[in-house]
């Protein structure tokens, strides 16, 4: 063995002090929390819990009286729990949907919203059990639904959008997140310096009968 | 006199008239939901632990769902569900300043075991750097000694 005299020991010192330099640095770049790109991933999926069999025999023209399961999916990607607000909105054809340029939200009236605390690179599903319990139609051909049920709750619809013959109603699903700035939901999320908004729509038929 | 009495007068009419305008219960509990939000992201942003963070969620979720047993209008007993959720809120504020303590300390501890283990590791590196230059000298000496000088 080798003894280590003073001499070494100060012509190691060098070598000594260019590896911790290196290891420290390697070190501080693996603790330090790199910057995310921060997004949510929002979708819908049918009965089954996949991308498919949204409608009861893959038809949209929708009985009264008839359930229909759907499951609103968010993934947190924010790198931070999230507060958020499914907000699901009926709308017609001419109701103007959400605005990805102006991040404007759609202006059909609320029918019901969903509050949820999401952890970080988590996934919320939540059942949206709904079924048109009753709805009026026109001599002019005009129909509207008056009555909702979403889950266990029934929506007495009051200033619901009203369809012409053939037209088709839609389901607005819009993300909104919790601002601590303003203590209130925003309709989009900032990733950096810009601004984001997710939302969805799904479109269906109004029938008396078998269609 | 008389004009002071006025004034007087005048002001206690104003009051009167203008209460102080006192906040709402919803937006007081708007704020303490806020606070308690700025806690729980603390907590995280401190290194708190997924299961950590799970613990926390499922307490604010269960604020939510209070906050819908308030909103139902079949409900007629509002007045426990709401001291309930400023209990609730309460006691969620208060793990996450605990879990934020230890996520805080925990996060300390890890970094300053990285920071030894990297010194650790070019000491040792040095000590290997430092042998393998030795032995490579020695090997290069007895190559050297190995030479024979032979005459042409």
């Amino acid at each position: 063995m080798v003894k280590l005299n003073f001499r070494r020991l100060r012509r190691l010192l060098p070598v000594f002090l260019t590896f911790l330099i290196l290891f420290e640095t390697v070190a501080i770049i693996a603790t330090t929390p790199k910057p995310r790109t921060r997004f949510f991933e929002f979708y819908v999926l049918g009965a089954n819990g996949s991308a498919a069999d949204y409608y009861p025999n893959n038809s949209s023209f929708i009985q009264t009286g008839q359930p229909i399961t759907w499951f609103l999916a968010v993934i947190n990607r924010m790198s931070s729990m999230q507060f958020i607000d499914i907000r699901v909105r009926l709308a017609n054809q001419s109701l103007t949907a959400p605005n990805d340029t102006t991040l404007s939200p759609s202006s059909a009236p609320v029918v019901a919203d969903f509050e949820r605390f999401i952890q970080n690179n988590q996934t919320l599903k939540v059942p949206f059990i709904w079924q048109v319990q009753n709805f009026t139609t026109t001599s002019q051909g005009s129909s509207r639904i008056v009555q909702l049920q979403i889950g266990n709750v029934t929506y007495s619809l009051q200033n619901a959008p009203t369809c012409v013959t053939s037209c088709s109603f839609r389901f607005i699903f819009e993300l909104w997140t919790w601002s601590l700035e303003s203590s209130q939901f925003q309709f989009a999320w900032w990733n950096g310096n810009e601004q984001q908004i997710a939302w969805l729509q799904l479109w269906f038929r109004l029938t008396p009968g078998v269609p | 006199m008389a004009a002071s009495v006025a004034f007087l007068l005048v002001v206690l009419t104003f009051l009167i008239i203008y209460p102080a305008p006192v906040s709402s219960q919803s937006n007081l509990q708007s704020q303490q939901l806020t606070k308690v939000i700025e806690d729980v992201l603390k907590a995280e942003s401190a290194g708190a632990r997924p299961d950590e963070m799970a613990k926390l969620a499922a307490g604010l979720n269960d604020v939510l769902s209070l906050e819908n047993e308030l909103q139902t209008p079949q409900d007629s007993n509002k007045a426990q569900p709401t001291s309930q959720i400023a209990v609730e809120l309460e006691n969620v504020d208060t793990q996450a300043k605990q879990i934020e303590i230890i996520a805080a300390h925990r996060t300390f501890e890890n970094q300053i075991r990285t920071y030894l283990l990297a010194a650790f590791a070019s000491f040792l590196a040095t000590i290997i750097a430092h042998y393998a230059l030795l032995l490579r000298r020695r090997e290069r000496v007895k190559r050297v000694l190995r030479m024979k000088i032979v005459a042409r």
